[in-house]
């Protein structure tokens, strides 16, 4: 099923495109892609004034110019709206004006952006993007709570995204709690009320939550003011793409998506930490989402990178430290959404490469797909897929100077998972490790070179062409299924 | 001997179980530092000194030894040894950049007199922490515990037996002063072997690597 994007109602698109629900034209991209991986959507939550549509201007500005970052990557607007919308967006961009606030609106519609290639080679990304006005956030309980009448479109919204971006701007929300008393709990508060309102557990929700406006942080204008964890602030200012797209700004390197993921789960722990510690309510937030087993990462930017001294008006050119940040981390965290990720491809990153020269990445993706096992796939020695449920490794480059270990990547998936592995002449370091273990009966091992019989796994074949994996995989999942049913 | 209420926590990072002494300031890795943590770190770090010929530079010099064929006679070889003493502390880091230390002379000492005065723990590993502990964590930590109390009678076993802090490998720490690092302990039999003159302190990451000398968890609580 897929769920048209203008009224979130769940359909099969069979009949046309049109939604059956709400009549409009649901573009046909949109349907294509969403037939083979669900659309990620991104709901932006927060008070009013405290960046929200900021960001998504320069979120947008920077998903423009990714392909300089990641070669071949590439987006593409999927309706007028998107169109039109993006385009006023990226007018203020470009001339340094700072958007206005959102317009409250019952039935916001979204924007609907593609990318291509991002954040590897062959993966493919529709993003639906609801960016909600500070005051909808305000009154969201109420609307909620009122039986008279459907829950409004935005309230709906909130409860598709599997995460939803909290935008807090530590600025600001120390001057609400000292004007108003209101902390970044309140807004926990609104989240959760509307949820159980919508009988949507928060249990596995994923919340993001964005301090933006960094930069006014730095400003000395306040002996109280909070500051930032000086490994954050060292994170921050080191942005190597806050100048992207900016006039004359230079080449930037590209993405290491790894190894910028690993950055940003550190700079979310310490950035809970500091929640707890310094921000207003901050303590009570991280108890009440564990408490309801939400989960919680955090992140930092500036959309900006100067102050405005009059609202409204930059005039200097905008300067976006960390901007890709929520991009990444919703885009991983999408990539956990889908349980029949449970099947993971390893490729080796060292040996001869007869593995790669006789495409058995593909052949052995093909071959689980036609099981109906859709895996993620990743190289030995990280931890992150390469490439997520539903995308197949083509063009596989594998990574230089990674250790050979698989042990990380078993160790973290889902109980139950499967894992085939795929090598040349050499065997990954720690293979025996899963020798006897719970992994006997959910482990195959596939190499081109006979080394294979060296290692005390259980299952492990060797096959040197596309007919001999598939027969590996025919073996292997019958035993698999055997070994469940008994 | 004394008993304390010995708790026993998995570290967030790997899953590999980690000691809480009442009356100290900090938590203490149950064992020294494994294959298994390290390579937990050369999977997500994203320093390129750790890469594949770094591995293989320390892992050729003492051998490493998977957990499904240990036994009594090989088993330091689950503990990484000869790391030099910045990537000592890189590593330690990547646990926590604010909580992980290495300890000085007195504060092992202080570890290791409390732990050999308490007595062995029964059966450490069952109940909740089994749940908590990666798998692989799980095997290496009853592997230990086979091996400790075959080669002791239970009644002189102690605490600081199980955590191979007697009989275990030499151990990276710092001068009082933290002006130069050193090792520490009396190792098992396997690791005395390689032991060399162990008044050259071990004072920059240049020298050469000690294949005698591993490293242990201390995280400040």
């Amino acid at each position: 099923m897929i769920d048209c994007p203008y009224c979130l109602t769940p359909q099969s698109f069979h009949r046309g495109d049109n939604c059956e629900s709400c009549g409009k034209k649901v573009p046909r991209q949109y349907i294509e892609i969403a037939r083979t991986k669900p659309p990620i959507w991104i709901v932006t939550f927060g008070p009013t004034q405290h960046g929200k549509s900021t960001l998504l201007g320069s979120t947008t500005f920077l998903m423009e110019r990714l392909s300089a970052i990641v070669p071949r990557s590439f987006h593409t607007y999927l309706d007028d709206f998107t169109i039109k919308r993006v385009a006023e967006i990226q007018r203020g961009q470009h001339m340094g004006d700072v958007l206005g606030p959102t317009v409250k609106n019952d039935s916001p519609e979204p924007l609907l952006i593609a990318l291509k290639n991002f954040p590897s080679a062959k993966e493919s990304q529709i993003f639906v993007i609801f960016d909600l006005a500070g005051e909808v956030v305000e009154e969201i309980t109420n609307r909620v709570m009122d039986d008279s009448s459907e829950p409004p479109l935005y309230a709906r919204a909130v409860a598709k995204a599997k995460t939803v971006w909290f935008i807090v701007s530590l600025y600001d929300i120390q001057r609400d709690a000292k004007s108003s008393g209101k902390s970044i709990n309140n807004l926990f508060w609104s989240y959760q009320h509307t949820m159980a309102q919508l009988n949507v557990s928060l249990k596995n929700r994923d919340i993001l939550v964005i301090y933006t406006k960094a930069d006014l942080l730095l400003q000395q204008d306040n002996i109280n003011q909070l500051e930032i964890p000086s490994d954050v602030y060292k994170y921050f200012e080191t942005d190597p793409y806050y100048d992207l797209g900016n006039r004359g700004a230079e080449k930037p390197a590209l993405l290491d998506h790894n190894d910028y993921l690993t950055t940003l789960e550190r700079v979310s722990d310490q950035l809970q930490s500091f929640t707890q510690d310094e921000v207003p309510g901050g303590s009570a937030f991280v108890a009440m989402a564990e408490d309801s087993e939400t989960n919680l990462y955090f992140t930092i930017d500036s959309a900006q990178g100067s102050a405005s001294g009059t609202r409204g008006e930059l005039g200097i050119q905008i300067k976006r430290y960390r901007v890709v940040d929520p991009l990444l981390w919703t885009i991983m965290l999408s990539s956990d959404e889908d349980p029949e990720s449970a099947a993971a491809i390893v490729l080796p990153v060292h040996g001869n490469g007869q593995v790669y020269s006789m495409n058995l990445p593909i052949a052995l993706y093909d071959a689980l797909r036609s099981h109906n096992i859709h895996p993620s796939t990743y190289f030995m020695g990280e931890t992150k897929a390469v490439f997520s449920t539903g995308n197949a490794p083509v063009d596989v480059i594998p990574p230089s100077g990674r250790v050979p270990l698989i042990g990380t990547i078993l160790e973290r998936l889902p109980k139950d998972s499967i894992a085939i592995i795929l090598v040349d002449d050499l065997l990954p370091i720690d293979i025996d490790d899963f020798a006897e273990t719970t992994w006997d009966d959910r482990l195959l091992l596939i190499g081109t070179d006979k080394i294979i019989m060296n290692t005390r796994i259980r299952w492990k074949y060797q096959a040197q062409t596309v007919t001999e994996v598939g027969q590996s995989i025919r073996e292997f999942t019958r035993q698999v299924e055997l070994s469940r049913t008994k | 001997m004394i008993e304390k209420t010995i708790n026993i926590i998995a570290d967030d990072r790997t899953c590999f179980p980690l000691v809480v002494i009442p009356g100290l300031p900090f938590h203490v890795g149950w064992l020294p530092l494994t294959w298994i943590q390290l390579e937990y770190f050369l999977s997500e770090t994203s320093d390129r000194r750790f890469d594949s010929a770094w591995y293989q530079d320390v892992v050729s010099r003492t051998n490493r030894v998977s957990s499904s064929v240990v036994g009594s006679s090989n088993f330091p070889n689950l503990f990484v040894r000869g790391l030099k003493l910045q990537e000592a502390q890189l590593i330690g880091r990547w646990w926590s950049e604010d909580r992980f230390f290495l300890p000085t002379v007195g504060q092992w000492m202080h570890v290791q007199q409390e732990v050999l005065a308490h007595p062995a723990i029964f059966n450490p590993f069952e109940g909740q922490i089994a749940q908590e502990l990666h798998p692989r964590a799980l095997r290496v930590a009853k592997i230990i515990e086979e091996v400790t109390s075959e080669a002791q009678p239970e009644s002189a076993r102690t605490l600081g037996d199980q955590m191979l802090l007697r009989n275990g490998l030499r151990e990276l720490v710092t001068s009082e002063e933290g002006s130069f690092a050193m090792g520490i302990g009396t190792p098992h039999r396997m690791v005395e072997a390689f032991t060399r003159d162990l008044t050259i302190p071990l004072d920059d990451g240049n020298r050469a690597r000690r294949p005698e000398v591993g490293m242990r968890l201390f995280l400040k609580v």
